[in-house]
């Protein structure tokens, strides 16, 4: 089956969801607050922009073009990479608060880095430290912007 | 020092407890967070950096900035709201997300939410017309509303900000229409003024200095209680016989809930920095009116005027 | 005269000079970071300037400011990443350069157009500001309405060959940009009481995740090719780097068509340096004789978006000084600046304080000059940056990036919103739709609905007032012709190529 089909499919469903569920969320009582002088309201913009996208995903159903490159998850060894990466920058994203910016980055680089085969620890270790602590360190000290310190509240 | 406390003593009730149960009662042990619901450079945070500069040396802890800009600041109320009332986090309080934004959307916190621990500074606004544009006053400004009903427009930082709630008030105390047009910030409010784009906008003193002094735009009048230094010449609405009286504050506010004596450590080593050199210089370069008050005096100005914006909102829906 | 010699006298004291350097040095690592942008280090360095003289802290506000946008140029080249919103449209022929092994000429190439339209812009604000300062005022709701609406048709010369893809991609961008309060009545929409959301979908986390983290899982595809570098080749071959007579010969044109364009939009108020470089950009493609280059390595798309991008450096000064009206959010955090040191913009300038408005002028000129210095010295070890293996290499940019997204509001929910739009960016790269589309269209979306509806207020809800301004109804033609000639294109291409699905 064409890829592209699927896709425009995909974009035809999730556009009407959009334009039947998610725009009627939007309060339409805004006459009542804004005086008598407005004559578009802010469902406007999110009709134009559901249509458009309605449209055009019936439009790459009827005349697709190609061009995609889903070829390369095609081998195991390549969709594995992407779900570990994944599955790593979710896991890291989710710690943040949790354990801090110094001590989810040292552990997520650890990870990313071993996972990904490289096993020199000499670079391993100094690279991860090196990079948490000096980006909290130079955040903090020279932006004076705080990067979450986590329920430990760690000095670094 | 002596003499500052006898001062304290004046003017806050809440200070007898400060010598029953002692000065040293309560002291931080962790850093102590001063929210910003605005972006860095803005007015709110220049105000957060110029109290933690100057009251730095008062504190045995760290004073720490947290900018959380969104939603007109109401996203760094609620975030403040929900942390825990141990003084340790504290918001910088008393402009749109405390008076007018509360009026016009649903949010998630109210005034009960917070007890406050002092004002720092006010920031008058001003009604401002373009030179030359015919309306050098209130009374041209109604005159010419009258003879074109709903023709002429003011612009406004957004629905629901504190400019917006001042025309409201103000129009329904002329018993005129206008149009208004929500901009992004000052700046675009004030080109759309020169441009002729709309005829009326409103503007602090400090940020509209260029073209008021320069004579391209004329402050007409200001919703305060008394005249403005700088703009002696520019009525307050109440002389005209107008009762409007809304103007920007700022200060500090802690969750409710937060102990009497943490309020009072805060208050009253803030207040030394408030009363420092180095305070008095940085707001002057910045022009920032200082105007201190206690916590609960601060508290009430506050919602008294978010209640007169309550009620032209009220009278915008019917 | 006396006065512009006293200027130049102060900007060159020793001490200021060693601040301007430290300024532009650290613009331009700042503008490379991902996440970490030009308005927010300008912001930060403001409580700094509180404390100093006037000289010095215009030295070190405008440092940072061109040096910054310069910056993101150089991880656009060299990590597919835009270190600032500006330098995106610079990635699409930036990276294809740096792929085929010529990173450093893509480099060479935009600190020379960055350097060009900051001077350019410079040399505007220096001779005409008032005069232009007083045409940019005409510009109301209507105006820029019209003029966005033309902006909006380069969205058919970034999809290339894709076109309805492409045309999706936007649709998607426009749906993403109507998440938030609307920009009228603060009506919250798709928010579900989530406040982090009300003021829609925050930029930078957006960005980066379309660009760096969609990069990083693409790479991931090869496992980050075990051990190899970003970019495979034994050395950085000095010959293919060198700029060639015909380098220059495709580029000058597009590069002087881009300052005027960037300073055009840069003296608008509310527009900025990430339109300014995409229009830069698409008109290089639209006029250009053999259009299929771009997107494959055309030096000359560097050229144009990175002499487009600088250009409004100097331009949103104009409304700055002249009128004390910023032209962008750097700008409006540098009138603030200025106002610290006791100086007030505005017509006034030029008659109170004709000493202030040298020293502006020459620090402009030094703060560029510096750039290029600076800029050139630094080409060689950035290139470096090539040499560290890819699977050290993003990561790290993952921990820079997830920093740089939480730091901008203090939020982990933005942290969310990077990796939720790293997704959307991989996901529509399998597909084979363009991102820049997406991005443009959620650029441009928010000023025009508000100016959009700002006319329509006023016109009470009549369409005409877009036609009965001579300006609207000028760029309304303008964008017109801009459709007829891509269809026109569109149709050619396809009849000498019969197409191929």
């Amino acid at each position: 089956m064409n890829t592209d089909r699927v896709f425009g499919t995909a974009v035809c469903i999730l556009a009407l969801l959009f334009l039947t569920l998610a725009i009627p969320t939007i309060p339409d009582d805004w006459q009542h607050t804004a005086g008598t002088y407005y004559t578009v309201g802010p469902r406007m913009f999110p009709y134009i922009a559901g249509t458009l996208c309605l449209l055009l995903g019936l439009g790459v159903i009827l005349h697709p073009e190609g061009h995609n490159k889903l070829s390369g998850l095609r081998i195991g060894k390549a969709r594995r990479g992407v779900v570990a990466s994944l599955g790593l920058t979710l896991g890291y994203v989710a710690l943040l608060e949790v354990a801090g910016f110094t001590l989810s980055t040292i552990a997520a680089l650890v990870l990313f880095f071993t996972v990904f085969g490289e096993r020199r620890w000499y670079v391993i270790v100094p690279m991860a430290v090196g990079v948490a602590v000096i980006t909290k360190f130079v955040f903090l000290k020279f932006f004076l912007l705080e990067l979450p310190a986590g329920l430990f509240d760690l000095p670094i | 020092m002596s003499k500052f406390k006898i001062a304290l003593a004046a003017t806050t009730v809440a200070a007898a407890l400060v010598f029953t149960v002692g000065a040293q009662a309560w002291e931080p042990t962790k850093p102590i967070k001063i929210v910003v619901g605005f972006a860095p450079g803005g007015g709110a945070d220049l105000v957060a950096r110029n109290l933690v500069a100057s009251s730095q040396e008062f504190f045995p802890v760290p004073l720490v900035v947290v900018n959380k800009a969104g939603a007109s600041g109401a996203l760094a109320a609620d975030f403040v709201k929900n942390e825990k009332a141990d003084g340790l986090t504290l918001l910088v309080a008393g402009g749109s997300e405390s008076t007018a934004v509360p009026n016009f959307q649903k949010v998630t916190y109210s005034l009960d939410d917070f007890r406050g621990v002092m004002r720092l500074i006010r920031q008058r606004v001003f009604l401002i017309s373009k030179a030359g544009s015919g309306i050098n006053s209130i009374a041209d400004l109604k005159a010419k509303a009258l003879a074109n009903p709903g023709k002429l427009s003011y612009g406004s930082s957004g629905q629901g900000s504190i400019y917006h709630a001042v025309m409201l008030v103000t129009t329904r105390a002329l018993g005129i229409e206008m149009q208004h047009v929500p901009y992004k910030g000052g700046a675009p409010m004030m080109a759309a003024l020169l441009g002729g784009h709309i005829d009326i906008t409103m503007g602090a003193p400090e940020e509209t200095s260029a073209q008021l002094d320069s004579g391209q735009a004329i402050p007409i009048a200001l919703p305060s209680e008394t005249r403005y230094a700088a703009y002696k010449d520019a009525p307050t609405l109440m002389e005209l016989g107008y009762n409007v009286y809304i103007e920007n504050q700022k200060g500090l506010f802690a969750p409710a809930g937060t102990p009497d004596e943490v309020v009072q450590y805060l208050h009253d080593n803030f207040k030394k920095g408030m009363d420092s050199a180095t305070w008095k210089a940085m707001a002057g370069k910045l022009s920032m009116e200082t105007a201190y008050l206690n916590g609960d005096d601060f508290m009430a100005g506050v919602k008294s005027m978010s209640k007169a914006i309550g009620e032209a909102a009220a009278g915008l829906a019917k | 005269m006396d006065m512009f010699l006293a200027a130049v006298a102060t900007v060159f004291e020793p001490a200021n000079i060693a601040i301007l350097l430290a300024s532009t040095a650290a613009g331009i690592v700042i503008g490379a970071i991902p996440g970490l942008t030009v308005t927010m280090a300008i912001a930060l360095a403001v409580p700094l300037t509180i404390t100093m003289p006037l000289t010095p802290s215009l030295l070190m506000l405008l440092g940072l400011y061109g040096a910054g946008i310069y910056g993101g140029s150089i991880s656009a080249v060299l990590i597919n990443t835009p270190g600032t919103p500006a330098s995106a449209a610079t990635s699409i022929d930036g990276y294809e350069l740096a792929k085929q092994g010529k990173a450093l000429k893509a480099l060479k190439m935009a600190l020379i157009a960055s350097f060009y339209g900051g001077l350019f812009s410079v040399v505007l604000l220096v001779v005409i500001a008032p005069q232009l300062a007083a045409f940019a005022l005409k510009f109301g709701p209507a105006e820029i309405c019209s003029l966005l609406i033309f902006a909006l048709t380069i969205v058919a010369v970034l999809s290339g060959d894709t076109i309805i893809k492409g045309l999706l991609a936007a649709a998607i961008g426009m749906l993403i940009a109507t998440i938030g309060a609307d920009p009228m009545l603060s009506v919250p929409r798709f928010t579900f009481g989530v406040y982090d959301l009300y003021d829609g979908l925050a930029y930078i986390p957006l960005l980066i995740g379309l660009f760096a983290i969609a990069e990083m899982l693409a790479q991931a595809e090869e496992s980050f090719t075990t051990g190899a570098k970003l970019i495979d080749i034994k050395d950085i071959d000095k010959d293919a780097n060198r700029l060639t007579r015909d380098d220059w010969r495709r580029s000058v044109v597009p590069m002087i068509r881009s300052g005027f364009l960037g300073s055009f939009v840069g003296m608008l108020p509310g527009l900025g340096a990430a339109i300014a470089t995409f229009l830069g950009y698409a008109e290089a493609k639209r006029a250009s004789k053999e259009p299929e280059r771009f997107g494959k390595g055309a030096i000359e798309g560097v050229a144009a978006s990175e002499s487009a991008n600088n250009a409004v450096t100097g331009s949103a000064m104009i409304p700055m000084l002249a009128l004390a009206i910023p032209g962008d959010p750097p700008t409006a955090i540098l009138l603030g600046a200025l106002l610290i040191q006791g100086v007030t913009t505005g017509p006034l300038i030029f008659v109170n304080h004709p000493d202030v408005v040298y020293t502006v002028y020459v620090a402009l000129f030094a703060s560029l000059a510096f750039m290029g210095m600076v800029g050139w010295l630094a080409l060689k070890p950035i290139v470096q940056v090539l040499k560290v293996p890819k699977v050290l290499l993003y990561p790290v940019i993952l921990a820079m990036c997830a920093a740089g997204s939480y730091a901008i509001r203090n939020s982990i929910f933005d942290v969310f919103v990077m990796v939720g739009a790293g997704l959307l960016g991989y996901a529509l790269r399998l597909f084979g739709v363009p991102v820049a589309p997406l991005l443009i269209a959620f650029i441009l979306c928010p000023p025009l609905e508000e100016s959009m509806r700002q006319a329509l207020i006023k016109s009470q809800g009549s369409l005409m007032i877009f036609l009965n301004r001579p300006i609207s109804a000028f760029f309304l033609l303008l964008a017109l012709a801009a459709i007829v000639f891509t269809v026109r294109r569109q149709i050619k291409s396809h009849q000498a190529l019969p197409s191929n699905i």
